[in-house]
């Protein structure tokens, strides 16, 4: 046990991986240190995995360095190996030892912790992860025994008295679970339960409505005090409450606080390191040795931006040889190496990166370790001249920079000789990226061609931790879009005046851009999202047209002179560039030709409005398939249920063409008039499901549909992040039943019934609109009546003009 | 300006392509243009020419080269028409859309009325040769109570559904056959003994012939519910007056919720009334949901096994002829 105020080398706060391997490798090489944790395990985050949850390896290409064991397995047997390590080590851990503040002065920082303990050390580790800690109750008496933040088993509680604090999810969840054997009353500070999940308002009302728990609406917890053991309640806490009109005690045996996580950023700023953005995404920038703004302090794991174990684990390890003076070359160097491959007269990695920092804006924003990871994502690829990189109208969100050489553009598939250029140290890309549309040019490569390619998810990552390279992609983003959408053929210097003028602005899904009546004084081009224009009705507004991304709106009025003869709604979360009326019809003024093709677009809308004005039951099933998140859809399962027969071979499809395991559910879902949204995959534009996949497994390919790689680890983070549903844990087989034999004797499972395959190992699963099937999608290709259609944005209106008789 | 040109054509709906997706979204009876109905009516078209034209020796029958070429088409496609229970669970190996062969599969099936007809020359009798006739009649008439079932139940089932699950219904009923216990436990025992009864036995779905009929006596609890209401109702001087059954329950709940003002147990009888009339409204939903389904579904249980008798038949009935030849 270390002594209050003891002076350490190192000091890792935090035993997550990259923490643990950190103390381990410090334990290893006899350098004085601690390692502190405010839990009384190891590892807090994998710690609270369920039991026995498979944790995968990823990133496989990249080499464990640790003075520790870390192999894919059990939670279970990955904590076992840890703990032997850090016996066997000999690492100085101290548990229950909660760190409230680290200061730097000029000989070293000083750490405190929230037990009143104090230490010093030259370097600080911290690995504390990005889960942050639970909200307490804020109220005199909080700390006492009989307050948790979590419930893992509601069936270890019987015949208590239970007080739930909170309205979230998680505290719905608690106290209807508890309900069967306790008495459960629920906290809540405001009146309704407006922040849960449908299903879970419902279930809570309910439980209130029969009286099964106890609801204290428009209240909060004013404190708690310890009852004496021989006290006439039997209960051991007495909870005092601060009604609407007047207080309400408890007497009870537990107190379970659902108040949510204060993230940890709030401390980490407190302890000096500085985030580049407000984005809540957003990291701290750290060295190349994984050092902060504020020397001798590291951040290592999930924290920095590094949520895969693998790689905090080498980050702990490369910290601690940092700080002890014993450099070491990157994990990675091996890998990069091969990645240079395309520049083989050069063989150092380091004069590479220096070469590709002063080719581009972009890596030159970069630091060296923001740059080899990014390189480490991406691909670099030497063209051959005239190869294509992407056609137009083809899905894909990697946004590519080029090294040398230099890369033509066209509108249409055709041909490339009318083309225009993007130069060396450009970037191209950016506007699928953005808006979530399919490519809006075809791009080829001209003569000595060389690109990075980078991911989506490293782009984003990068943009929302680089202010600079955020700017810069902003205004490339607004440059090109003008250009193709708005102003084709225009100059680049007018362009730049209107950019100049141009703003983006964000709404909320359902919130109006402009309503009827409104002056008309910008012209929107929707940089992400998607917009509704409507009319008011007799009883709700009736949507006239349907937006989606990459495309603009608004000009009507601002050509014909006229205040807004609509209203734009934002359907989902809606990014705009507004353009100023007065540029835009100078250049409508300046290029006869663009006028031209402006009026026939105004003409064509004009007719849909008329043919929607005629039948605005059309609007009313467009409303409903807007709810339905059909807005931000690339491609959806419809069915359209005056020829669906209810066979469920769409269903049975799915499941023998994936691994027995059916994607889609045709009977959940919503149904307005006769048009039914099955619960399946949505392909949207902006993916819900690739938010947070830990091993990058979610990809888009270039027809559009949105899959899973092999490398899912099972975390079920796109399961929980999906609104629609649509991802389910499962176990794919490789029965392939016999059709034969189920029609002739009965024998075996039928062909397309669900069949569990063996071993554990939950994957997530989802629609792959059957990527790799000639034939195109299973469930639609089964449909023995052509109720099963799929649609995208462009074909709302068609597949709405018209039934299916 | 050429690029200009260009986006502008991207701008317009892609004719082509609108096309093609407006050509997915049809039924089988219009699908690919009437493709398979012109084939079935050229198929009959022929058929009754050359039976028109034919002039035999003796009486029409099978046994001329015109009854052969006809029982041989009948036949083939008769082996053809059944093939479509294999092709269409055959998901991972088959081409071509299972729309398009139930397109070919009901007008063809339907022109072999004519075909297999004309194949007998109107020769009938009590033998395994007519047996076969008529097992193929039956099959496609109860392929023709499939069209149409198929072509108007569908949107029934959807408007009876009102935007319900079936099992998201059926735990609902559950849930409020649960909470209707509960509420009766607060007013009193008799109450909740009663409750209980009628929760216990009010039952979902029924026999086959219950189903087809759509009456299923099980539904409710066969007004024992009402009677001990109307019987707690005297018990209280506020018999209801008039028309018995649900009406009458209404109307002594509403005398006793007026008796009884603000308290507590009369809030409870208005729940209870609430829930447990929701739950019947569910339990009728679900029964009227089976019903239609039951009304759809129906005619493939004779369609398949009549089908598979009618090979069998047919498989007889060539042999024979082949040994009697």
């Amino acid at each position: 046990m270390a002594e209050n105020g003891t002076h350490y080398r190192i000091a890792v706060v935090g035993s997550g991986p990259g923490g643990f391997s950190a103390a381990c490798r410090a334990a290893e090489m006899g350098d004085s240190h601690i390692l502190l944790e405010a839990k009384p395990h190891l590892s807090n985050t994998i710690f609270c995995y369920q039991k026995g949850k498979h944790v995968m390896a990823e990133p496989s290409v990249l080499p464990l360095r640790a003075a520790a064991r870390f192999d894919a397995g059990t939670r279970e047997a990955i904590l076992q190996a840890w703990e032997e390590d850090v016996r066997e080590r000999g690492v100085n851990i101290r548990y229950e030892s909660e760190v409230t503040a680290i200061q730097r002065d000029e000989s070293c920082f000083t750490i405190d912790c929230a037990d009143g303990t104090r230490v010093t050390a030259d370097g600080v580790v911290l690995g504390i992860g990005v889960q942050g800690n639970p909200r307490k109750l804020g109220a005199p008496g909080e700390d006492l025994p009989g307050i948790q933040y979590t419930l893992d088993d509601p069936d270890e509680y019987r015949d208590e008295v239970i007080v739930v604090v909170g309205a979230g999810d998680a505290a719905i969840e608690n106290a209807v679970a508890l309900v069967k054997q306790n008495q459960v009353h629920i906290v809540n500070r405001k009146d309704e339960f407006s922040r849960a999940k449908e299903g879970n308002n419902n279930l809570i009302l309910q439980a209130i409505d029969d009286g099964s728990v106890t609801c204290h609406y428009n209240t909060t917890v004013d404190s708690v005090e310890a009852l004496p053991a021989d006290d006439p309640s039997g209960r051991s806490m007495r909870l005092t409450l601060n009604g609407k009109e007047d207080q309400v005690v408890i007497d009870c045996d537990r107190i379970i606080a659902r108040l949510g996580a204060i993230p940890p950023r709030g401390f980490v700023e407190a302890c000096g390191v500085e985030f580049p953005n407000n984005d809540p995404n957003a990291v701290p920038q750290v060295s190349s040795t994984y050092e902060s703004n504020v020397p001798g302090l590291y951040i290592v794991g999930a924290l920095g931006g590094y949520p895969l174990i693998k790689q905090a684990m080498n980050q702990g390890y490369e910290v601690v040889e940092t700080i002890c003076g014993r450099p070491v070359r990157p994990a990675d160097e091996p890998i990069l190496k091969e990645r240079f491959n395309v520049f083989p007269w050069v063989d150092d990695v380091e004069v590479v990166l220096d070469v590709l920092s002063a080719r581009s804006p972009i890596f030159s924003a970069l630091n060296r370790l923001q740059l080899r990871e990014f390189l480490l994502e991406s691909t670099i690829r030497a063209l051959d001249e005239d190869e294509v990189v992407y056609r137009q109208g083809d899905h894909g969100a990697s946004v590519f920079v080029i090294v040398s050489g230099e890369a033509q553009v066209t509108f249409g598939t055709g041909d490339f000789s009318k083309t225009a250029k993007i130069r060396s140290g450009r970037i191209f890309g950016e506007m699928a990226l953005i808006s979530g549309r399919p490519r809006s040019a075809s791009v080829a490569a001209g003569k000595d061609t060389v690109v990075v390619e980078i991911p989506r998810r490293a782009m984003l990552k990068l943009i929302a931790s680089n202010e600079k390279v955020q700017r810069y992609v902003d205004r490339t983003f607004t440059m090109r879009a003008l250009e193709r959408f708005l102003a084709p053929g225009a100059d680049e210097s007018e362009l730049a005046r209107v950019v100049a003028e141009a703003e983006l602005r964000e709404f909320r899904a359902g919130d109006a851009i402009y309503e009827i009546g409104d002056a008309a004084e910008h012209i929107h081009l929707i940089r992400s999202g998607s917009v509704m224009m409507s009319v008011p009705g007799t009883k709700e507004d009736v949507i006239l047209n349907y937006v989606p991304g990459g495309n603009y709106f608004g000009e009507l009025d601002v050509i014909a002179g006229t205040d807004r003869q609509q209203t734009a709604r934002a359907a989902i979360k809606t990014q705009t560039i507004s353009v100023p009326a007065g540029p835009f019809l100078e250049l409508l003024e300046k290029y006869p030709a663009i006028k031209e093709r402006v009026r026939e677009r105004f003409s064509a809308q004009i007719q849909q409005r008329l043919e929607l004005e005629r039948s605005p039951e059309r609007g009313a099933i467009m409303h409903f398939l807007l709810q339905e998140g059909l807005g931000e859809a690339t491609d959806a399962l419809l069915i359209d249920e005056s020829l669906c027969v209810r066979c469920d071979y769409c269903e049975k499809a799915c499941a023998a063409t994936h691994g027995n395991v059916s994607r889609l559910n045709r009977e959940a879902g919503a149904t307005f008039a006769n048009l039914h949204v099955p619960t399946s995959c949505r392909h949207c534009e902006h993916p819900h499901c690739m938010k947070d996949c830990p091993p990058d497994a979610i990809h888009r390919a270039a027809n559009g549909e949105v899959y899973i790689e092999d490398t899912c680890i099972g975390c079920g983070n796109c399961e929980r992040n999906c609104p629609y549903g649509v991802i389910q844990m499962g176990v794919a087989s490789d029965a392939k039943p016999s059709l034969l034999q189920w029609l002739l004797t009965g024998g075996g499972p039928e062909p397309g019934s669900e069949i569990k395959g063996k071993g554990s190992i939950k994957k997530a699963v989802k629609c792959d609109m059957c990527g790799d099937r000639d034939e195109g999608p299973a469930c639609v290709q089964a449909c023995p009546t052509g109720a099963a259609i799929r649609v995208g944005p462009e074909s709302f209106f068609e597949v709405l003009s018209r039934g299916g008789r | 300006m050429a690029v200009a040109e260009r986006l502008l054509q991207r701008l317009r709906p892609d004719g082509a392509a609108a096309a093609e997706r407006e050509a997915e979204h049809r039924s089988i009876f219009v699908y690919a243009g009437f493709r398979y109905l012109k084939v079935a009516l050229l198929l009959c078209a022929l058929s009754i020419l050359a039976y028109a034209l034919h002039d035999p020796h003796f009486p029409p029958s099978g046994n001329t080269w015109l009854g052969y070429t006809l029982g041989t088409i009948a036949a083939l496609l008769i082996v053809w028409l059944a093939w479509l229970g294999v092709r269409k669970r055959n998901f991972r190996a088959g081409t071509g859309r299972v729309k398009g062969w139930v397109s070919a599969h009901v007008y063809l099936g339907l022109s072999l009325l004519i075909v297999a007809t004309l194949h007998t020359g109107f020769q009938f009798g009590l033998n395994v040769h007519t047996l076969a006739y008529t097992l193929m009649v039956l099959v496609i008439l109860s392929g023709i109570y499939g069209i149409i079932a198929y072509s108007i139940l569908p949107t029934r089932i959807t408007r009876a559904r009102e935007g319900g699950e079936f099992r998201e219904m059926v735990d609902s009923i559950d849930r409020l056959g649960e909470q209707a216990l509960k509420l009766a436990d607060q007013i009193d025992s008799e109450t909740h003994a009663v409750v209980a009864r009628s929760v216990g036995s009010a039952r979902v779905g029924g026999s086959v012939g219950e189903q087809l009929r759509g009456r299923y006596p099980r539904a409710d609890s066969g007004g024992t519910l009402e009677e001990f209401l109307k019987l707690k109702g005297s018990e209280v001087g506020a018999a209801p007056a008039g028309p018995s059954g649900r009406q009458a329950t209404i109307a002594f709940f509403a005398d006793q919720l007026f008796d009884s003002g603000r308290e507590p147990r009369g809030e409870k009888l208005q729940k209870l009334l609430q829930v447990t009339s929701e739950r019947k409204a569910l339990i009728e939903r679900i029964n009227r949901d089976t019903t239609l389904r039951a009304r759809l579904n129906i005619w493939l249980y004779l369609h398949v096994p009549l089908t598979i008798a009618l090979l069998a038949a047919l498989v007889v009935h060539i042999v024979s002829v082949f040994l009697y030849w």
